[in-house]
């Protein structure tokens, strides 16, 4: 009787233990599949370039600051990111004699571990027989001829460095109306 | 419970065991041979908190093409062991040359019962279908050699191929066709 009864029970209850059953028949599926796909290595390099996470920013490993400062002629400096690996430097140049003038204008700093490369060029909004030059660990790059003509360098910055740029103005004539500099950095 | 689904069950448990511990070893085993540097951190990118990183990109090709490879022959040896066995076994049933060739060969015993039904086949065609689904994605996203992908997709389809025909058997037994006897 008691017996039956037992039996009885144990039936009822197995129909409601099938779609607990299911279940676990389609975890059984799941849980390796997702299990194979986690044991797939990833490289760090991978991980390193997919920073779109909230509260991670997307820092580069150069980093550009001006330094600012007072000047006669080299005024109302600007430093300008407007987009990736461009950086724009630019200045108002107020008339002056002729000579040669510098400032110091941006520090330029390399965190990373590798050795990054810049390509520099610059403009001068009217030319007026004046040459523009970067100066950088006591090597001076022209940028703008005295015709004018601007060129593009290339500058390595090596790797835990910090350096300061120079703007170089060399004027064979006085200028006699104010001009505007502009200096753009690509990072390679 | 349904004995369907406790068969089912209890059949996929060991497929489903020898894929963890398929990848799980090929993995650990490659990078011990190629001596490659590997640490275990949490990620974001991984279904799971915890991830196995490596140094370079081109190693991670390698190490998850392998891996992936021996993943699939881990599944795609048995699931064609019995299909073979269900296969011999029937042909044993329908034609007595069969039954000769295998004494000859001494393998008789090897087929003498029926111990791989349908449902055994099916799930590890299932299991066949998981794996070689993982690898050909793997190999159209990068992460896998090209060919792994297309041997992948090639043992799948014979696999199906093969789990249709043994069903078919096992219908024709349930509604034989004109002058055919099965047993």
């Amino acid at each position: 009787m008691v017996k039956r009864e037992i039996k009885r029970f144990r039936n009822s209850i197995e129909k409601y233990l099938d779609p607990f059953a299911i279940v676990a028949m389609i975890l059984v599926l799941i849980i390796p599949a997702l299990a194979v796909l986690n044991l797939s290595p990833v490289s760090k390099e991978g991980v390193k370039t997919n920073k779109n996470v909230l509260g991670e920013s997307d820092s580069s490993e150069l980093g550009f600051a001006m330094v600012g400062g007072v000047h006669d002629y080299i005024k109302e400096e600007n430093l300008d990111y407007p987009e990736d690996s461009l950086y724009t430097y630019e200045a108002t140049i107020i008339k002056h004699n002729k000579g040669r003038y510098s400032k110091p204008i941006l520090q330029i700093e390399n965190s990373g571990s590798v050795e990054q490369t810049l390509l520099v060029s610059g403009t001068l909004e009217t030319p007026n027989n004046m040459e523009v030059s970067l100066i950088l660990d006591d090597k001076s790059y022209r940028l703008v001829s005295r015709e004018g003509e601007p060129f593009t360098i290339s500058i390595k910055v090596p790797s835990q460095s910090q350096e300061i740029a120079y703007l170089q103005l060399v004027s064979n004539t006085d200028s006699l109306f104010n001009n505007h500099v502009n200096i753009q950095f690509t990072q390679k | 419970m349904s004995k369907l689904l406790k068969r089912a069950l209890k059949l996929s448990i060991l497929p489903a065991s020898l894929m963890i511990a398929g990848k799980f070893l090929s993995v650990f085993i490659l990078i011990a041979i190629y001596q490659l540097q590997f640490s275990i951190e949490s990620g974001t990118s991984g279904i799971f908190s915890l991830q196995i990183f490596l140094e370079q990109q081109e190693n991670v090709l390698q190490i998850n093409s392998y891996s992936n490879l021996l993943t699939l022959l881990f599944i795609a040896i048995p699931t064609f062991y019995v299909l073979l066995r269900k296969t011999i076994l029937q042909k044993a049933k329908d034609n007595p040359r069969t039954i000769v060739k295998l004494t000859r060969l001494n393998i008789l015993k090897w087929v003498t019962s029926d111990k791989t039904p349908i449902l055994q086949i099916s799930m590890w065609t299932m299991f066949l279908w998981i794996i070689a689904g993982i690898c050909i994605s793997s190999s159209m996203s990068g992460f896998t050699y090209e060919y792994i992908g297309i041997m992948a997709g090639v043992l799948a389809i014979l696999a199906t191929w093969g789990m249709i025909r043994t069903f078919e058997m096992e219908t024709d037994k349930i509604y034989p066709k004109n002058n055919q006897a099965y047993y």
